[in-house]
């Protein structure tokens, strides 16, 4: 019980009290001004780009969910390579 | 033309600066500081919780001490670290507060009282509309316009120039700043700052930093590392649970190294540092801005507006060439032109009077037998001249002397036409010489574009930063400069209210405008700017509307001051890419650490093949806190700057700092784990 509630009220929160912060972030952006592009701006396309923001979601955002990984799934392949299953 | 000969180079750290740094590190403490940052207010907490836990494990005689001991040590070091860059970063200013107080010195006043007399009062009461009498030797006592008299004034106490410089009411060149004292003559001064307001209470404030506001950058910034933070601090406590379920919880020490390592606190501890290094920089450069906000808009800059005098070209025309009419000798028209140019105090007619001795060897004679009358040039003309015994000389702009042999029946040869045409198309400026009604020939006037302005305009449009020229010049001299010059697009026959109109017109699309000016009729400009430079020899209204001031009031280090502004943002993102990507070695040397007694299965996660698991955990905290010593220089100095566009720029920055910030504290974890261990810390 204690467990299908907590995890009923976390996936609830997550999937969409996350939506506050995006949206008002959304609206910050969507007040800018345009800049015309010039060679000082930052070019957005190409590998350079992909590259930049790729390693930031790896290192920001996968990173954070490291520790509970490695104590799950990394900790639990490993164990079953040890020959330890569940 | 480069003035960063002239950059009073300052080095990085003295003893004095040094030791009042360790001081402010410690007072800095201060939880009221410290909430500031948040980063580094979330480590102190820590670093709080730690040492709760470690009294009482010893009043308990639990845990491992030595290890608890020494963790809290690091983190505390950690907090007190960041603590002295930002105040290593404010000790520089401060030693140069101390030097311009003393400029500020309490002095004596002769106020004018209504009636004429005067009465001695000190500088402090002095008001805003109050005039003064300032003579040889005495000190001005507050800022203000010269409303009479002229005056040699010796500023070298605000601008480190010790040549002394011309100060006289009326035009661009009547301000004078307090503390700055007169050389000779008398001057009336009106005073037009209260005391406590003036230009060096400002600038020592400023330079100490005490009324720095974080910049909308900074701001930014530091929304992201607060989020950031938040985030990890999510993820580690939510991490106690799944560690108790696991059966292997963790004890307070380990959880909040955990944390410390994670958030950023590289860039967090020297976020402050790198912003007022910034301005420290402008300063060393004799630079004054206003605010951080300036520095800042000075490194987003996309379009600099360049005056054409003093800026790209030097001070005056030069005349460079006579062209005589037909039957008409060079050294008849030199002649000329030289008894024309005579009584000419213009540095245009000088330069006439130089070319004909230089060329022809004409020097000036005696001819007051002649009864010589002279005819300065007035705007309604447009010419200057000579009357000899009936002879007139004139010389002038080419429509007016047009008209003026219009008006005796005369035709201009039709070469002359010509090459007026051509002096003028290829940026010169030509002056016709007529003796009566007969045109003698040309004088070409040039501007000399100063050494090396194509390389740096080069530069610029590399970085994406639009250069243009303000003249008041006709579109024809003004193109044929711009072309020589190298800028990238020129506004001719400008006024004051064009220039405003540009302005507007460059931010209404977008972009960032910078400008230099010290008139007074450059004031609203300078306002409007994003980056308005005045120039310490301008008005007092100019020096209040721009955002920055220039002590050796230089134009060109417009340039400089965009660059410096770039490098300002450059460090900024170069040290918060460090600090994210530094995470990862850390992740794979604590996460191991941490449930290794419960699992040795989870050392294959030990890549860096740490000793112990205490060893593994100390030696992420101790890099985390050595790292912010060891680049304090960096954010003192800045990242090296070169120009560049900014895919180039950004290319190399995300190589060194993005790639080098993951693999250095690989590196930096294991040597510290291979020392700890051979000295048996842990």
């Amino acid at each position: 019980m204690w467990y299908n509630t907590s995890t009923g009220v976390a996936q609830l929160l997550g999937r969409f009290f996350m939506i506050i912060p995006i949206m008002a972030i959304a609206g910050n952006l969507a007040r800018k001004k345009t800049v015309p592009e010039s060679a000082g701006t930052f070019p957005v396309t190409g590998a350079l780009f992909a590259t930049l923001l790729v390693s930031t979601i790896l290192i920001v955002g996968a990173l954070t969910f490291f520790p509970a990984l490695s104590l799950g799934p990394i900790l639990e392949h490993l164990l079953m390579a040890a020959g330890k299953v569940f | 033309m480069s003035t960063s000969g002239q950059v009073k180079s300052k080095p990085l750290a003295d003893k004095k600066i040094v030791v009042r740094a360790i001081v402010g590190s410690i007072a800095k403490l201060h939880p009221r500081i410290m909430v500031k940052n948040p980063v580094m207010f979330v480590v102190e907490v820590g670093a709080l919780l730690t040492t709760m836990q470690l009294v009482l494990d010893a009043l308990h005689h639990t845990g491992l001490f030595g290890f608890g001991l020494q963790i809290t040590l690091w983190l505390w070091f950690t907090v007190l670290f960041a603590n002295f860059a930002e105040a290593m970063a404010e000790g520089r200013g401060k030693a140069q507060a101390d030097t311009l107080r003393k400029a500020r010195a309490e002095t004596q006043a002769h106020r004018l009282r209504a009636d004429g007399s005067l009465d001695v009062v000190p500088s402090s009461k002095l008001r805003s509309g109050d005039v003064v009498v300032v003579s040889a030797g005495e000190f001005i006592p507050g800022d203000g316009e010269v409303i009479e008299g002229v005056a040699s004034v010796d500023e070298s106490a605000i601008t480190g120039e010790s040549a002394p410089v011309i100060r006289e009411s009326g035009g661009d060149r009547s301000a004078v700043t307090g503390g700055t004292r007169v050389l000779s003559d008398q001057i009336r001064v009106r005073i037009t700052s209260n005391p406590g307001e003036t230009f060096l209470d400002r600038m020592i404030k400023l330079v100490e930093g005490a009324s720095r506001q974080k910049t909308p950058n900074e701001i930014a910034l530091n929304i992201l590392l607060a989020g950031l933070t938040i985030i990890f601090l999510l993820a580690v406590i939510t991490l106690q649970p799944f560690a108790i379920y696991s059966g292997a919880p963790q004890s307070i020490f380990v959880l909040v190294s955990l944390l410390v390592c994670l958030i950023p606190t590289t860039i967090g501890g020297l976020l402050s540092a790198i912003g007022i290094a910034g301005m420290d920089r402008m300063i060393q450069r004799n630079v004054i801005a206003m605010s951080g906000r300036a520095v800042e808009a000075s490194g987003d800059v996309d379009v600099l507006l360049l005056d054409k005098t003093g800026t790209i070209t030097l001070g005056n025309r030069e005349a460079t060439m006579f062209y005589p009419c037909p039957n008409v000798t060079e050294s008849e028209l030199a002649n000329a032109a030289q008894l024309a140019s005579l009584a000419d105090e213009t540095p245009e007619g000088r330069s006439i009077v130089v070319l004909a001795k230089d060329k022809y060897g004409l020097r000036g004679r005696e001819f007051s037998h002649r009864n010589p009358i002279f005819i300065p040039f007035s705007a309604q003309t447009r010419m200057s001249g000579v009357d000899l015994d009936g002879l007139q000389i004139r010389k002038g702009a080419p429509e007016a002397i047009l008209k003026h042999v219009a008006e005796r029946g005369q035709q201009v040869p039709k070469e002359t036409q010509q090459c007026v045409a051509d002096i003028s198309n290829g940026g010169g400026t030509p002056l016709l010489v007529a003796e009566n009604a007969r045109i003698l020939g040309v004088v070409a006037l040039t501007d000399i574009v100063k050494g090396g302005m194509r390389e740096r305009f080069e530069h610029l449009r590399a970085m994406g930063i639009r250069t243009m020229m303000i003249t008041g010049d006709n579109p024809l001299t003004a193109a044929a400069i711009a072309r020589q010059a190298g800028v990238d697009d020129f506004l001719a026959e400008a006024r004051p209210e064009d220039k405003m109109a540009l302005i507007k017109r460059e931010q209404a699309k977008g972009q960032l405008v910078a400008m230099t000016g010290d008139g007074t009729n450059d004031a609203p400009a300078l306002a409007q700017a994003d980056v308005g430079v005045a120039m310490n020899t301008g008005t007092q209204a100019a020096k209040e509307a721009g955002n920055m001031v220039d002590l050796d009031s230089n134009p060109t280090k417009l340039i400089e001051i965009v660059e410096i502004g770039k490098q300002l943002l450059i460090t900024r993102g170069a040290l918060t890419t460090f600090s994210v990507a530094n995470d990862v070695a850390k992740y794979f040397a604590i996460i191991p650490a941490m449930f290794a007694g419960a699992f040795p299965q989870l050392n294959a996660l030990n890549i860096m093949g740490l000793a112990t698991p205490q060893s593994a955990i100390l030696s992420a905290v101790i890099f985390n806190a050595v790292i912010i010593i060891a680049l304090i220089p960096l954010a003192l100095r800045g990242v090296k700057y070169r120009p560049a566009g900014a895919a180039a720029l950004l290319r190399r920055n995300l190589l060194v700092y993005g790639l080098g910030g993951v693999v250095a504290p690989f590196v930096g974890i294991k040597l510290i784990d291979l020392l700890i261990t051979y000295l048996h810390f842990a």
